[in-house]
């Protein structure tokens, strides 16, 4: 691993201070369940690390029943499990929590970690940059693409979003706050994932010298929501694919539902199609079923992942499907 | 660099530090504080191993920077014992043998101490869930679980009563045999306190790093290469290249293809090209970068069937379409047994590579002492001391006495240790260079690519019955994808082929074994040795055989059944044979009469058998030296000490040694010490490889012990003046004929016998009887074994019929072990094997992609943690062998094949379908539903259309 600087600013001010203007530069330290792996790898090697265990405002659950909830970004899965407000009012976020297995992991890494890890794309891991080229050719459609993208995948990214809470969060409508060398900024999370278009960029959209402070999310008021992931493993592991969903119930149809898909694009995806299809129905197999069909319709599989289709379109389903059982949140 | 000081709390106990700013917190535990009971297991969060409680809770310390934790406490494994007092988790763990090879069971116990201390009565799913960050290789979690669960009773039982003494070796009252017993495994102390010493541990003054400078190219040739700047950073003591190490090795004596650093060229990427030692790790990896190879880029081969019809660029230039080695052999007459055959089965079944990845990262100490014309001293993580002793001495041209080698503990093998790996020599050349001692550890991608492990296996078999199901004939025709060097490779092939055999009768066998040269890195011996994928092909379309007769899967085993004893077609003999009552006893046990057919869709019983070898009944250098040989010192005190060469790797063969002396000479196991692979104090031993420790060292140490026994009776005897048949020895007392009161104690006897000289050796040796050392025809001295391991096995399994998802249910698991000298350690043993098997049936696989290993992590290699791992419910069968100790035969590889046919064959049960390729992933299932829905629309379609005329 490359030697660095170590730095443990007090305020998040003093903390995007010492950001550098360029990728590279400088990285973010939370819990380092992701960072310091890549580190030893030399995948990212960074002239600075900026720890954030020494900013208290970057802590921190607080709920209230107007406004919703804020998570503080380095609040841990641990915290976030343990809050009995969330495990009231968010059932769903504490089931993408409950994704991310081993107590290790849940006491060290972060919410705002979780959003900003980088992609597991083996090609990435394996020093090919972030949109997996050699030569400037590509690896991703003639390689070992099993775990990759079937949405949203044009090119040139081809890797997954591999966040546990994003798809839950967007689909309740969660916001977060930047704070940047001007001051803070506020950004819906669907906005905050981006597709890269050059391996130089980000998959989210912070500058260099930014960092995601809060998570914001609103009052869960009526709302039915649950979050389904296929894997191959349980544990230690990322999901094959997830669906988040979130909607009411009115007179027993759905209204203005969500549905997002994790693990299937560059982005935690939100499927119109499948919302579109859900809209104004009764829940049960077969809406739940038309609207999982739905999802996957734009899917364009790589040559060797058509099986995620599959996998995308059941667990959209069966999301629907919990979440009309769970019941909404009064 | 900056450097802070920090105050850093540890144990309780502050320590004051000026560090670098980047040095994360297990690095300062091991080298600055001497820790080291916290473990390396990957370097980078996802093993477990290195875990510590901060503030109580765990957490990863291969990823905490050091700095950043002044503020916590934090707590490591040395902590936990409180004054010499074990811990009722440490306690928990010796006594239900949650520590097999020690190098997870640090962290483990930490992780579990934590739950406890939040949780004290967790239920076994709060348990499992508490663990699932804490990866095993040995022990497959079921004696994990029971474990914690026993510490949780000790602390139960000691909130009731107070005070009461807990202590690991409780003398009983009046002695019992050790022989059979449940002991806890004679180093669990050292493996649960962290004292344990691995290879990694060791810190010698002077000590230098050595790294290795391994190939990016899978095949290139090496026109120059240029060491003038790395040898010119300050801090670095040597650097070699192939032009230092020309002499070729190997670990049979017809595959030397191996030097310690490529000459001319390079044949795999993480080939291995130069080394170099110096004072600090960074200042070894800059010299690595400063070190230029010229290569010349060839043509490169990494599927063994195309490769088999190379004619240019050959990977040695001495095999010919880079088949390495090819047997056929023909027992019988296999056509005119499928001639009488009914139904003839032909499938093709493609088993992916799998590997060891043991929780200790290979690694190497090595001190050269110029002095008298110069020794070497080597530490290292092995299978095989001896093997290694006599690689180093032949590599680095001296003589063996020359060279010692000892193994400290080794935290896992599974084969992956069981052959020399380059590191252990590129160690010793740089100690001799700089002469400095040198440790190399390797990273965990190091370890990945230092592979020599189960190959990529195709086998195309063909099967012939009659309509009972009774066998006709059998056709293999396998190929094996060996990577780049020789290796065990010869062996591996004909194991897959000489193994057909010896399981089930049957009249004609013919085998066509290609072991081809691949530009990936060598493959090996990897637990069940050449056995596994070719025991699935066969077991598999057993049951569809099976399936296709209306015969049970269970009768159709039974109706093949061996005739003990009895010498196979082709030469293998077998004396005792359990597999018959194995496969009863899952019977009854897993339900599988009630079950088998009769679930609801989407859930499915399999089974399947296995069996193994105890001990390869031929050297791997052909010699008339026993395979092993046991010295006993007696103390005129009575104490008696052991000296064996046989390597310990977590498997209980220490134990296993010590229980058969204190055993034979009615003595407490506490009053037996062994000192062990040590290649200047032991006698030769093989190695722990092919089952053979618990057989073959086992009867050595058992002649030795009988010997003793011997003498010290004739000693009493002539005190006594009558005859030692006259004696005899119980429970450490010695009696004459029929008296009930001992005549002399043990201790008296053996100070009479060690006389005046204080002092009596023996030693007791062991080796196969040549009816038992197979055919005389080429290939047939690899699969004969004095004794042969069976098991049958049972899975349940719910396949989730719109993803594909598998979950394994339950695993019922017979073994004949012939007698379990040690029930605790044998379950273990089966349990370990089951669910290994089971990584490699649903999850495990070496993914290449152009010789490139896109998964070298134990994350992405898909190791299987606590929330993947079944309940595994052992059943020990003891058909007891005439020739092995006490009847024991082999326990640690056996069991790992069937649980694979097993899960396919409940796949079929579940879901109607067939997998024939490894590991079963959700994909392969949901394609091979999709399929057969298909093909019931079309044979459906197809009844409509002829229905309407």
């Amino acid at each position: 691993m490359q030697a660095f600087e170590y730095a443990r600013p007090t305020t998040a001010e003093a903390a995007v201070a010492l950001l550098g203007s360029q990728w590279g530069d400088s990285e973010v330290l939370a819990g380092g369940t992701d960072l310091v792996s890549l580190m030893k790898d030399y995948v990212v090697s960074p002239k600075r690390l900026v720890s954030l265990k020494d900013i208290k405002s970057l802590g921190g659950i607080e709920y209230k029943p107007k406004s919703g909830l804020r998570l503080g970004a380095t609040v841990t899965f641990q915290e976030l499990l343990d809050s009995p407000e969330i495990a009231r009012n968010y059932p769903a976020l504490v089931q993408a929590a409950q994704g991310v297995t081993s107590p290790q992991i849940r006491s060290r890494g972060t919410v705002g970690g979780d959003l900003c890890q980088r992609p597991r794309c083996w090609y990435f891991r394996l020093g090919y940059g972030l949109l997996a080229q050699s030569d400037g050719k590509p690896l991703v459609p003639d390689g070992d693409n099993r775990y990759h993208a079937i949405l949203g995948n044009e090119g040139p990214a081809y890797f997954v979003n591999p966040s546990s809470l994003a798809p839950i969060l967007i689909a309740l409508g969660a916001k977060v706050r930047v704070q940047g060398q001007q001051g803070v900024r506020e950004v819906s999370l669907h906005n905050f994932f981006i597709t890269p278009k050059s391996a130089e960029e980000r998959e989210y959209a912070l500058q260099p010298n930014e960092m995601l402070t809060d998570i914001l999310v609103p009052p869960p008021e009526g709302i039915h929501m649950a979050l389904y992931e296929v894997r191959q493993k349980e544990a230690l592991d990322w999901p094959l694919a997830a669906a988040a969903v979130a909607f009411k119930l009115s007179g027993g149809k759905v209204d203005d539902p969500r549905v997002v898909l994790g693990h299937v694009a560059p982005v935690p995806w939100p499927s119109l199609e499948a919302e579109h299809a859900l809209e104004g129905n009764t829940v049960g197999e077969a809406s739940a079923d038309e609207a999982g069909k739905a999802a996957v319709s734009r899917a364009t599989p790589l040559s060797k992942n058509a099986y995620k289709v599959k996998l995308a379109h059941v667990a959209v389903k069966r999301a629907i499907l919990a979440a009309a059982k769970g019941g909404a949140n009064a | 660099m900056t450097t802070v000081h920090i105050q850093l709390r540890v144990n309780g106990k502050g320590h004051e530090l000026d560090l670098a700013a980047n040095k994360f917190l297990l690095d300062v535990l091991r080298e600055d504080l001497g820790l080291t009971g916290s473990k390396r297991g990957c370097d980078d969060s996802s093993c477990g191993a290195c875990t510590v409680l901060v503030n109580g809770e765990p957490q990863m310390s291969c990823i905490m920077l050091a700095a950043s934790h002044a503020d916590d406490d934090i707590a490591t494994i040395e902590g936990v014992a409180v004054d010499h007092h074990l811990d009722p988790l440490q306690l928990g763990f010796a006594e239900e043998g949650g520590a097999q090879c020690g190098y997870c069971t640090p962290g483990i116990i930490l992780t579990a101490k934590s739950l406890l201390a939040k949780y004290p009565e967790p239920t076994d799913a709060e348990i499992n869930d508490a663990l699932s960050g804490n990866l095993c290789r040995c022990t497959g979690y079921t004696q994990i679980l029971a474990s914690v669960k026993r510490a949780i009773e000790i602390l139960r039982q000691s909130r009731l009563a107070p005070g009461a003494a807990n202590g690991l070796h409780k003398s009983p009252v009046a002695w019992t045999s050790p022989i059979g017993a449940r002991v806890p495994m004679v180093d669990s102390r050292e493996k649960t306190t962290g004292a344990g010493i691995y290879t990694d541990d060791i810190r010698l003054p002077g000590m230098l790093v050595g790294k290795v400078l391994h190939s990016p190219h899978a095949h290139a040739g090496i026109r120059a290469i240029n060491v003038q700047e790395a040898l010119a950073l300050p801090g670095v003591r040597a650097v070699l290249t192939g032009a230092n190490t020309p002499v070729k090795y190997g670990i049979l004596p017809i595959g030397h293809d191996e030097t310690i650093f490529a000459v001319d060229k390079v044949r795999y990427i993480g080939d291995n090209v130069a080394a170099v030692a110096a004072e600090s790790e960074a200042v070894a990896e800059e010299a690595l970068r400063r070190i230029r190879v010229d290569y010349d880029v060839l043509p490169a081969y990494f599927d063994p069937e195309k490769s088999m019809l190379a004619e240019a660029n050959l990977i040695h230039d001495e095999r010919p379409r880079n088949i390495e080695k090819e047997y056929h052999h023909h027992f019988g007459d296999v056509e005119a047994g499928f001639a009488r055959s009914d139904l003839i089965r032909e499938d093709r079944f493609d088993c992916a590579e799998v590997t060891h990845a043991a929780l200790e990262p290979h690694s190497t100490v090595a001190r050269f002492d110029p002095a008298d014309a110069g020794s070497l001293t080597v530490w290292s993580s092995t299978q095989v001391p001896y093997y290694l002793q006599k690689t180093l001495a032949a590599t680095l041209q001296m003589p063996e006495e020359r060279v010692r080698v000892i193994k400290p503990l080794v935290g896992g093998g599974f084969g992956g240790k069981s052959e020399v790996i380059p590191l252990e020599l590129a160690a010793a050349v740089l100690a001799r260079r700089a002469a400095r001692p040198v440790k190399i550890t390797y990273t965990r991608e190091e370890v990945f690519y230092a592979h020599r492990g189960r190959p990529r296996t195709i086998i195309d078999l063909k099967t012939g019955v009659q309509r009972d199901g009774r066998l006709m004939a059998v056709e293999a025709r396998i190929v094996q994808d060996g990577g780049a060097y020789c290796g065990y490779g010869p062996v591996t092939i004909l194991y897959s082929g000489q193994l057909l055999n010896a399981m089930y009768a049957i009249p004609n066998v013919k085998f066509d074994g290609y072991r081809v040269l691949t530009n990936k890195p060598a493959c090996g011996a990897m637990r069940g040795h050449g056995t596994v994928n070719a025991r699935f092909a066969f077991e598999a379309q057993l049951d569809r055989i099976a399936a296709v007769l209306g015969v049970d899967p269970a009768e159709i085993r039974r109706r093949n059944f061996l005739k003990p004893p009895c010498t196979t077609i082709n030469g293998l003999r077998v004396l005792s044979y359990g597999y018959p009552e194995c496969l009863e006893r899952v019977v009854e046990r897993s339900g599988w009469r009630e079950k088998r057919g009769k679930l609801p869709y989407g859930r499915g019983i399999g089974l399947a058998g296995s069996h193994y070898v105890s001990g390869a009944a031929n050297p791997i250098i052909r010699s008339t030296m026993p395979q092993t040989t046991v010295r006993l010192r007696l103390d005129p005190s009575g104490e008696v000490t052991i000296f064996s060469g046989a390597a310990e790797i977590g498997q209980g063969s220490d134990t296993v040694h010590v229980q058969i002396v204190a055993g034979e000479l009615s003595l407490e196991m506490d009053r037996v010490k062994l000192v062990a692979a040590d290649t200047a104090r032991t006698p030769v031993d093989l190695g722990s490889y092919s089952s053979r420790v618990t057989f073959m060292a086992g009867n050595a140490a058992l002649d030795a012990a009988r010997q003793a026994k011997a003498r010290v009776l004739e000693a009493a005897a002539r005190r006594l003046g009558c005859t030692a048949a006259d004696l005899r020895l119980e429970a450490g007392k010695i009696f004459r004929d029929e008296d009930s009161r001992p005549a002399m104690s043990f201790s008296e006897a053996a100070g009479l016998a060690a006389g005046a000289e204080q002092f009596l050796e023996v030693s007791g040796s062991y080796s196969p009887p040549s009816d038992a050392q197979g055919g005389k025809f080429k290939g047939g001295g690899v699969g004969p074994s004095p004794a042969y391991s069976y098991s049958a096995q049972a899975v349940e399994v719910t396949v989730d019929t719109h993803t594909g998802e598998i979950t394994v249910d339950r695993i019922v698991a017979a073994h004949d072990c012939g007698k379990a000298i040690n029930p605790l350690a044998v379950e273990g043993q089966v349990e370990g094997s089951v669910w290994m098997g089971l990584g490699q049936a649903l999850q495990e696989e070496m993914l290449w992609e152009n010789g490139r290993l896109m998964n070298a992590g134990l994350l992405e290699y898909h190791s299987a943690s606590t929330l993947e791992s079944p309940p595994i419910e052992p059943i020990l069968v003891e058909s007891n062998d005439p020739e092995g100790p006490f009847g024991a035969k082999e326990a640690g590889e056996g069991s790992l094949a069937a649980v694979i046919p097993a899960v396919s064959n409940a796949i079929y049960d579940a879901v109607g379908v067939w997998i024939t390729s490894l590991p079963i992933t959700p994909e392969k299932v949901l394609k091979a539903i999709k399929e057969k829905q298909k093909s019931e629309i079309r044979t459906q379609n197809l009844r409509d259309h002829y229905s309407d005329f």
